[in-house]
């Protein structure tokens, strides 16, 4: 007989930079003004545009953190400008809002950018999307107002940048896009584009890593999440 | 609740003190000048806005709001 017996996937933490972990930070009544990083690093999120409740503050819910409208979280300056790295995210699929601009930067030059990196760098995008359709990936797009998630674009110091997303797990594209050479950030988003736009989504995982991770790393960190989900009562259609 | 709370521009906006103690971040912006901010407002901010005046709230944007076109 001939029996193939398969390890359990597990959320890669190899060379992680950020781990964001709402329904952890739910379970352990640590709800309040910071998006927690559970990466050890120290590289909390701050809710909102103060660090009092107001209106940009997204709502802590059962399952996810809730992005609403106006809502975002600014994240330690420096949390994603490796040489190489990754940024999943991993929206609660059953309250898919649509939009989703995952990182904002600098809108003053007016241009777009969702996802900066310096020097050169070679930027794997990884982005686990649930119940995702050729659709949910527009909705998961990086770029505001753009179809597809390729027409993404993509700023940086340097020479041409390679971009791969993923769409549950599995590799969509690989693009080099040439972008402009901007100011270094002087903050990081999740959920709105200074200047205009915010996105909606709720947010169940987000990972930042400061390395590129593989297409079965992907593949890997996919599965888990969708066991997590399972297990924490969220069913995929 | 979550409402919305539309205002003429940002200079009315500006004018707002939330006796909850709410603070007032960044706003969305629409293509008439228009403001907004969204939140689950307590009821003593509710009557407040209420009792402000030319301020719009809804649980959706006013019929006639639009948003700015990105420069995407």
């Amino acid at each position: 007989m001939n029996l193939l017996l398969q390890k359990p996937k597990k959320i890669s933490t190899l060379g992680i930079l950020a781990y964001y972990n709402p329904v952890r930070q739910i379970v352990e009544a640590q709800q309040g003004q910071q998006l927690l990083d559970y990466s050890g690093l120290g590289n909390h999120a701050n809710l909102g545009s103060t660090g009092d409740s107001d209106n940009n503050d997204p709502t802590w819910e059962s399952n996810d953190l809730n992005y609403d409208t106006d809502d975002y979280t600014s994240h330690p300056l420096g949390i994603f400008n490796p040489t190489s790295g990754t940024f999943e995210v991993v929206m609660n699929p059953v309250s898919n809002y649509g939009g989703l601009r995952v990182l904002g930067s600098d809108h003053s030059a007016g241009t777009s950018s969702e996802i900066r990196t310096f020097a050169n760098a070679t930027v794997l995008f990884g982005l686990t999307l649930f119940n995702g359709t050729t659709s949910a990936i527009a909705n998961a797009s990086l770029v505001y107002g753009s179809n597809l998630i390729y027409t993404c674009s993509w700023h940086y110091n340097g020479v041409s940048t390679i971009m791969r997303s993923y769409l549950n797990g599995n590799p969509k594209n690989v693009v080099n896009l040439l972008g402009q050479a901007v100011a270094p950030d002087i903050a990081l988003y999740m959920g709105y584009w200074p200047g205009t736009s915010y996105s909606r989504f709720k947010l169940y995982r987000s990972l930042f890593y400061g390395r590129q991770l593989s297409a079965p790393e992907i593949w890997d960190n996919y599965v888990a999440h969708k066991r997590e989900l399972k297990v924490n009562g969220v069913i995929l259609t | 609740m979550n409402l919305i709370a539309a205002f003429e521009n940002q200079q009315a906006l500006d004018q707002v003190v939330f006796p909850s103690g709410l603070l007032i971040g960044n706003p969305i912006v629409g293509l008439d000048g228009r403001v907004a901010i969204k939140y689950d407002f307590v009821q003593i901010d509710i009557d407040y806005l209420t009792n402000l005046g030319n301020v719009y709230l809804g649980e959706d944007f006013p019929a006639d709001w639009q948003f700015p076109i990105d420069e995407n």
